[in-house]
This record gives structure tokens, C-alpha cells and sequence, in this order.
């Protein structure tokens, strides 16, 4: 990585199904210190799409809903096809910190790595339900079981990576345990990577819009299959 | 009889069917056909499935005959399982490039998603 990452190397990658209500502050609020932001609508039916373009967002849109890890991975190929040097995977719930962006892009120069976490519990949660909380620890543990990596959140959407940490992703879990198998890609590309405490800010609109506690049962399920797969 | 000759007619049809494939999927097809006879067989001398059963520690044949299907059914939902997955993931490849495409070709001010639908005035008569 360059000693100095500028905020014109630094590419923004924001999924978003269904986020009229918060798309255009957060993509506003991006594109104030980042100019590069790509929103891959996951074809929503609001007006997700009209208005991050009106922000300003490059949006690149999924003819058909493929879920979240399937905008992240068209987001970053988008990405790397114009030139970043830096990749930032940010939510669009707004649950994401935007100052702390630079904190996992520094980490990445700062310790020579590809791939910066964020990790709420080294950092902090604001209104975090203890449910939630428990189902993390418990996607960690599993995460650490099967890829070594010693990670402390495993299900963080916050990230950031270099370009070559971005070109040895390969994202084939479409739904929401893209999030494991990018931590089992990072263990078996061999590159360094950190983990940078972050905070996530749950709100009634991020916690109705995340994922259920069930659907960490699905999770599970998709991992199996893709370990059955390969 | 008749059930012996309706199950007789079905295996019947599901051998003949696997010998239709055989050349794409050799293994499987074999497979099915060789279960296919054999179920043929046990219809008509049903007595030999408790023999069959008996010898590998199964008191009844209409038991082994369950158990074998519940495996076979099993592995059949694995397989169309993964070749669903195989072929979403296709869907996937296709509609990522379409939307790459689309991008490139955006211009600020389209603000619609997927085909531009452009509205014409009825001509004048």
C-alpha cells in the first residue's frame, strides 16, 4: 500500500435494498470527504436508485434481488474496474461510522495489511440488543472454528481492503454468510490483515432492516453447503 | 395383480427412461436401471426382501425397501440441491455482468432501472 492513500484512490462500496429512507444522507454524507461511491441497488422497489444518483453515487443496479453478499462482490469488481486502490465496504443503513473510515484506511497503511476489520467489540455498540449480541459471539466462535482466524467480529460489514486484498475476493454466498466466507478467504489468500475497533449504532431502522435471529440458522445452512460444494 | 403390474409398468418406464439418458450421466443412469430391475424383481418375488433383509439385520423386506428409499430420496435432494446452486450461481454471473454493463452505460441523468421505457405521444391522425 502507498504511505498516503488519497480520498480519490478510496472507493466506497455500499449495498442498499429498500433504503430510501436514509440512502441520500448517507451517500451525501460519504461523498463529503470520499468522491467515489458506488451503491449496488439489489433491485430494489423504492427509490433507492433515483436517489443516490441524485447524491451523486455511481449506481450500479442488480436486475434481479441477489442479496447482500452479490452487491458487495459487484461493487467491489466495479471498483477494482475503476482503478481503486482502496476498497471501504460500508453499510447503507447508516449504522457505519463515516469518520471512522479513515481509521480502518490508515490501519491499512499503518500495518502494511489488505484487509482492515472493523470490530465492534473491540470498539463499541450503541443500543446493541443483548439477542443480537449473543448471535454474534456465537457467528465469531463458528467463523474462528472453521477458518483459524483469530477475529473478534466476524459479521462486520465494515471493512476495508487494498487492491490486491480486493482482486483475491471471490464472493459465492449471495446472502448474509458472505460475511464468514470473506474472513475464509482472507485466512486462505495468505495476506495480512487487522482488525480495527469500530462502532455500530443500532437504531429502530437498522435493527428492522438487519437480520433476524433467525436467519442465522440460514447462515449456518449456506456455509454447510458451501463447504459440501466445494 | 394389479398393483404388481402398475409397479411392474412404472419401474418399467423409469428403466427405460435411464437408458434414454445413459449417455449423459452413465454412473446414474446405470444406477437407476439396475434399481429399477431389482424393484421389478422384488415386486413379483416380494418374499426374497425380507430374505435380503434378514441378512443384513433387518427384520422385514417392506422395511429395507424404506430405508433404501429414504436414502435414495436423501441423496436426490443433495444432488438437485447443488445443481440449484450451480445454476443460481450462473444467474449470479449473468446478472452482475448485465448490471456492469448497465453501469458503464449510465448516464447521470437516467434515473430508472433496467430497460429505458420511453413514453411516445400518440401520432395524430
Amino acid at each position: 500500500m502507498d504511505a498516503i492513500l488519497s480520498p480519490n484512490s478510496i472507493w466506497i462500496v455500499v449495498p442498499a435494498f429498500n433504503e430510501e429512507r436514509v440512502i441520500a444522507d448517507v451517500i451525501i454524507g460519504l461523498r463529503k470527504q470520499y468522491p467515489n461511491v458506488i451503491v449496488v441497488d439489489d433491485c430494489s422497489t423504492d427509490s433507492t436508485r433515483s436517489l443516490a444518483m441524485k447524491a451523486g453515487a455511481i449506481v450500479v443496479t442488480h436486475p434481479i434481488n441477489l442479496g447482500q453478499g452479490a452487491a458487495l462482490q459487484t461493487g467491489i469488481t466495479l471498483a477494482l474496474q475503476r482503478g481503486a486502490e482502496c476498497i471501504v465496504t460500508f453499510d447503507a443503513d447508516g449504522q457505519h461510522c463515516m469518520p471512522e473510515i479513515a481509521r480502518l484506511t490508515q490501519a491499512l497503511v499503518a500495518h502494511n495489511a489488505d484487509f482492515a476489520l472493523g470490530s465492534r467489540f473491540l470498539g463499541d455498540t450503541i443500543n446493541l440488543p443483548k439477542s443480537r449480541k449473543v448471535l454474534l459471539r456465537a457467528a465469531t466462535l463458528f467463523t474462528r472454528l472453521t477458518t483459524g482466524l483469530r477475529v473478534t467480529d466476524a459479521h462486520n460489514g465494515f471493512r476495508a481492503m487494498s487492491r490486491l486484498g480486493a482482486t483475491k475476493l471471490n464472493l459465492r454466498q449471495n446472502r448474509m454468510a458472505h460475511a464468514s466466507e470473506i474472513v475464509d478467504q482472507i485466512a486462505n489468500s495468505g495476506l495480512n490483515y487487522v482488525e480495527v475497533p469500530v462502532t455500530i449504532q443500532y437504531t429502530s431502522y437498522t435493527l428492522a432492516k438487519g437480520q433476524r435471529s433467525t436467519n442465522f440458522l440460514y447462515i449456518l445452512l449456506d456455509l454447510l453447503v458451501r463447504r459440501l460444494h466445494q | 395383480m394389479i398393483a404388481q403390474y402398475s409397479l411392474t409398468a412404472g419401474l418399467a418406464a423409469i428403466a427405460a427412461i435411464a437408458f434414454m439418458q445413459i449417455k449423459k450421466a452413465i454412473l446414474i443412469c446405470s444406477s437407476i436401471m439396475i434399481a429399477a430391475v431389482f424393484g421389478i424383481y422384488l415386486v413379483w418375488v416380494p418374499e426374497q426382501a425380507t430374505v435380503i433383509a434378514q441378512h443384513v439385520g433387518i427384520g422385514r423386506g417392506t422395511d429395507l425397501v424404506l430405508y433404501i428409499w429414504i436414502l435414495i430420496s436423501f441423496f436426490s435432494l443433495v444432488v438437485v440441491y447443488l445443481k440449484m446452486n450451480n445454476q443460481f450461481e450462473a444467474i449470479t454471473s449473468l446478472a452482475r455482468a448485465l448490471a456492469l454493463i448497465r453501469a458503464e452505460h449510465q448516464h447521470p441523468s437516467d434515473e430508472k432501472s433496467g430497460p429505458t421505457v420511453r413514453k411516445t405521444s400518440p401520432k395524430k391522425k
